[in-house]
């Protein structure tokens, strides 16, 4: 592993070679750390993996080297760093994808060991390449769960203080880049507190501190303030892309012993311009005209100083730049122009915040939104998906359905031709906005609503499977627009005959060349739900579908050897490959229901076995909804009878109920009656504990079941009747009123008639 | 027009051989009679992509005799406790009998019956499955499918949490 990741190997080799050495290196790692190998779950030690790859590769020269070649300029090709991040991106399974986030991350930590001297407060071009590879992955795959990989690195490594604050400094840099709810920033600090307790008081800088924590997590700033030395910093030595609008109101709010009132943002910010101070003055009022890329980058510059000392710099700017252009015909055109430059100056950098910023102070959504979604036509990067969904579905201007419709339209365009994104962020969005804006469009045009509802579930597969699938990740993107197409499925029932969109969209997709690389829990959720489809048609249309696909419809797992085929004709690996497929699992065949048919006859002890056979089993018995276990008490006790309804609880699930009346049987199993040989058993009644000794004791509890259901259903008469009476009162009631109205308004009529008479 | 229920139906399984029924015999599957039929042809084909030819063979044999001597209907919960007490019809005790068709066979025909929509032949099959998971281990099951194993702590928790079973077994 070390060798054929080690810049020698990269130089001496020609770039293809490299890849497929490192590839198969890659494979044979996996290979060693694999725990076990099911049709449906592959699972790995996570632990011996991660080190495996940190140890076996010498991350702090590939980062050296890769800083070196910036430093001269020199960045035509791709460095040994680039391409071993993109090749474990690509070849490490979906489940390992935390593996790889781990991996980065302690890179990223131990690629400053060579730095030590430098009090640079930017990010090293290596560090920022594994930062970049972190929020793609994060990006990618939603269901990684981020706390985990950061307590995974702090565990394992032995950090100092630099580490530690440089480790804060990445988690709120991908806070920043990915969803914010990925990267639980207040979960990662009190994590680094604990470390603080033993070690480390007094070196860890409490910039870090400020920069991370919003003024909402005030109380764990306070419980680090506590343990961190008191001392006196200045802000000065901020990252660049730490200065935003929430830290600034941060500072003021809390009081933090801030000895800079203004920020320096290095250079920019060291030329000291009176104008700043005062937000009215000639500084804003900015010439949109003419602006060139470097006037729009200064105006940028100077509207993050402003952002550390004022609460809403932007609006100033924006309520600036509107009275410059009162004269103007129509504001945006102009203006959006030149954010357009602006944002295309830096794709991935500051100005994506300055974005958000943007769309929250200007009041022009419409042209925001659009501005977003061509800027991710443009840069194809995601975050400007997120964005757009994000303004789309909380701006008010977007409540009316016609708006909301019209904003949304070249997204669904763009997902309806879908043949060359392989991208799963457009459906992402596409599905947060059916959450959020959902309601909306039902009752706009509630045909084509279920037109692309149908067409998106196709891109997702079965929305219950995925929900089983990733149970413990409650707040995604993706879980957030499964839970709407959930709520809305009720629509797919009545509109089954819409296959020939289906089709469409699903023969695009699979003969697109990415979607090999789609995740693996995505594809096969497509995968899924072709095959049902085609059970429900007759065999004929598999004809219409790509061979490839085909391969994949027959057997979920086929897709694995699909991938694990390809993976080992470039890595010449193929003995896997021939015992996979000499001697398959046996169940790869059937689909859910035949294996819940065939479960559904055995009795408790096999049920409880079959539990411990594999994961899958596991939550097919576990499952309530199934009923194997009303099954097996069915089999067990013979016929029970109920005195109401169950109701839905915990308690009442049937793996409970069947639990409770075997333990209370338990002691009975070989109590019999002394005269007459009567079996003593437990009442039949669910819920019911009353252990029954001889036929007439039988009978006479029978009897009392009897009269509390005749009282139940008395009292549940008794209690419809009086429903009815007051119902009956009521509209007498109205009636009368009405009468009286009417004869009031006779009487007023009469009145002035006399008048007018 | 071929006379209601006389026609000819010729199924061709994914390695391209055909098998004969009559389409009486083939009303049992949910698909071969939703199936299109031209009206005046006395012969249809119908290509069985996902089925392969021993196994399709089989499935025939199946419905043939099925037209003949109806299977009963399997009692829930099971009425014996082996497989030739609950299945009491002798040709259907030998159709699935493990001398005529190994477990590979088995699984196929599970997944067959499952495509055609045969419910008789789904349930002979479950059946047959079951008994033969029924009174084994979850080693032995998972030897009997092919699965992995599960590692040392995965195999404790599962036993863990059942516990109050295991006593008594």
């Amino acid at each position: 592993m070390n060798e054929a990741a080690s810049i020698s190997a990269f130089r001496s080799k020609r770039l293809e070679q490299f890849r497929q050495n490192l590839t198969t290196s890659i494979i044979k790692v996996l290979e060693d750390a694999s725990v076990s190998r099911s049709s449906f779950v592959t699972s790995y030690n996570v632990k011996l993996l991660t080190e495996q790859f940190v140890q076996n590769v010498d991350w702090p020269a590939l980062c050296r080297h890769h800083d070196e070649l910036c430093a001269r300029r020199n960045t035509a090709g791709s460095t040994p760093l680039q391409e071993i991040c993109d090749i474990l991106g690509q070849l490490l399974p979906f489940a390992c994808n935390l593996v790889t986030i781990r991996v980065l991350l302690s890179a990223l930590l131990h690629s400053s060991e060579q730095h030590k001297e430098a009090t640079t407060t930017r990010f090293l071009p290596s560090q920022e390449v594994l930062q970049a590879k972190i929020v793609h992955l994060l990006n990618r795959c939603p269901s990684i769960p981020c706390k985990s990989a950061f307590r995974g690195v702090l565990n394992t490594t032995n950090l100092a203080a630099r580490q530690l604050n440089l480790l804060v400094s990445i988690a709120y840099q991908l806070a920043q880049d990915c969803n914010r709810y990925r990267i639980d920033m207040v979960e990662v600090m009190i994590q680094v507190t604990r470390l603080l307790d033993d070690k480390l008081k007094e070196s860890i800088s409490i910039r870090n501190m400020a920069a991370v924590s919003g003024p909402v997590d005030r109380q764990h700033v306070q419980l680090f303030q506590r343990r961190v030395k008191k001392q006196r910093y200045t802000l000065s030595d901020l990252h660049d892309k730490e200065l935003c609008h929430a830290n600034s109101s941060y500072f003021s709010a809390s009081r933090f012993p801030v000895t800079e009132p203004v920020v320096s943002l290095k250079r920019v910010l060291q030329t000291k311009d009176p104008s700043i101070t005062n937000p009215s003055s000639k500084a804003f009022d900015l010439d949109t005209h003419n602006l060139t890329i470097r006037a729009l980058t200064r105006a940028y510059k100077k509207l993050v100083k402003i952002s550390a000392s004022h609460h809403h710099p932007l609006r100033i700017f924006a309520n600036a730049a509107q009275k410059h252009n009162t004269k103007e015909a129509k504001l945006p055109s102009i203006q959006m122009c030149g954010w357009m430059k602006l944002i295309n100056l830096q794709p991935t950098c500051p100005s994506l915040r300055l974005g958000l910023l943007l769309s929250a102070s200007l009041d022009q959504p419409a042209e925001i939104a659009t501005l977003y979604w061509q800027a991710y036509k443009k840069s194809k990067d995601s975050i400007w998906l997120r964005f757009f969904s994000e303004v789309v579905a909380s701006s008010r201007y977007f409540d009316n359905p016609l708006h909301c419709w019209t904003a949304a339209q070249p997204l669904w365009d763009h997902l309806e031709a879908a043949s060359t994104d392989p991208n799963p962020g457009p459906v992402a969005a596409w599905a947060h906005l059916l959450t959020i804006r959902g309601r909306i469009w039902e009752y706009h045009d509630p045909k084509e609503f279920v037109r692309r509802n149908t067409i998106c579930s196709i891109h997702y597969g079965d929305a219950e499977q995925w929900r089983l699938a990733l149970p413990q990740f409650s707040i995604t993107l993706q879980k957030y627009g499964i839970l709407g197409l959930m709520e809305l499925s009720r629509w797919e029932d009545d509109h089954k005959e819409d296959f020939e969109a289906r089709d469409g969209v699903a023969n695009a997709r699979s003969s697109e060349d990415g979607f090999q690389e789609w995740p693996f829990e995505e594809a096969y959720t497509i995968v899924g739900a072709w095959s049902r489809l085609i059970e429900r048609r007759s065999g004929k249309a598999m004809t219409s579908l790509s061979e490839e696909f085909q391969k994949c419809l027959s057997s979920p797992t086929h897709y694995e050897d699909f991938l694990a085929s390809d993976a080992a004709t470039k890595g010449e690996d193929d003995k896997n490959q021939a015992a996979a497929s000499t001697n398959p699992p046996l169940f790869d065949h059937l689909n859910t229901d035949i294996q819940y048919s065939f479960l559904g006859y055995l009795d408790h002890l096999d049920l409880t076995r079959v539990r411990g056979v594999c994961q899958v089993w596991r939550r097919m018995v576990d499952d309530d909804k199934a009923s194997l276990w009303h099954n097996a008490y069915k089999h067990r006790f013979g016929p029970y009878q109920l005195e109401a309804p169950l109701k839905d609880n915990d308690n009442n699930h049937w793996f409970s109920l069947f639990r409770a009346k075997y333990l209370m049987e338990l002691p009975l199993r070989f109590k019999r009656n002394t005269k007459t040989a009567y079996r003593h058993h437990t009442c039949n009644y669910i819920g019911c504990d009353f252990v029954i000794k001889s036929e007439k004791q039988e009978a006479q509890h029978e009897q009392r079941h009897i009269r509390h259901i005749a009282k139940r259903t008395e009292m549940a008469e008794r209690e419809r009747e009086r429903q009815r009476k007051r119902k009956r009162r009521e509209e007498e009631k109205e009636q009368k009123e009405q009468e009286r109205l009417f004869v009031q308004y006779l009487k007023e009529e009469a009145k002035r008639e006399r008048n007018g008479g | 027009m071929a006379d209601e229920g006389n026609g000819i139906i010729r199924l061709r399984s994914s390695d391209g051989k055909v098998f004969e029924l009559t389409e009486s015999a083939a009303e049992i599957s949910e698909l071969l009679k939703d199936s299109p039929r031209e009206e005046d042809d006395e012969v249809t084909e119908i290509d069985i992509v996902r089925v392969a030819s021993p196994c399709l063979e089989k499935v025939v044999e199946f419905m043939k005799h099925y037209d003949e001597e109806k299977m009963k209907e399997i009692p829930t919960p099971l009425g014996g406790s082996t497989f030739n007490e609950v299945m009491d019809q002798p040709w259907y005790q030998d159709f699935v009998s493990d001398e005529k068709m190994n477990r590979d066979m088995l699984f196929n025909m599970l997944s067959a019956a499952n495509f055609l929509g045969i419910k008789p032949l789904l349930d002979l099959t479950c059946l047959k499955v079951t008994f033969q998971i029924t009174g084994k281990n979850a080693e032995e099951i998972r030897e009997l499918l092919r699965l992995p194993e599960l590692t040392p702590e995965e195999e404790a928790k599962a036993r863990e949490e059942h516990s109050w079973i295991f006593e008594e077994a």
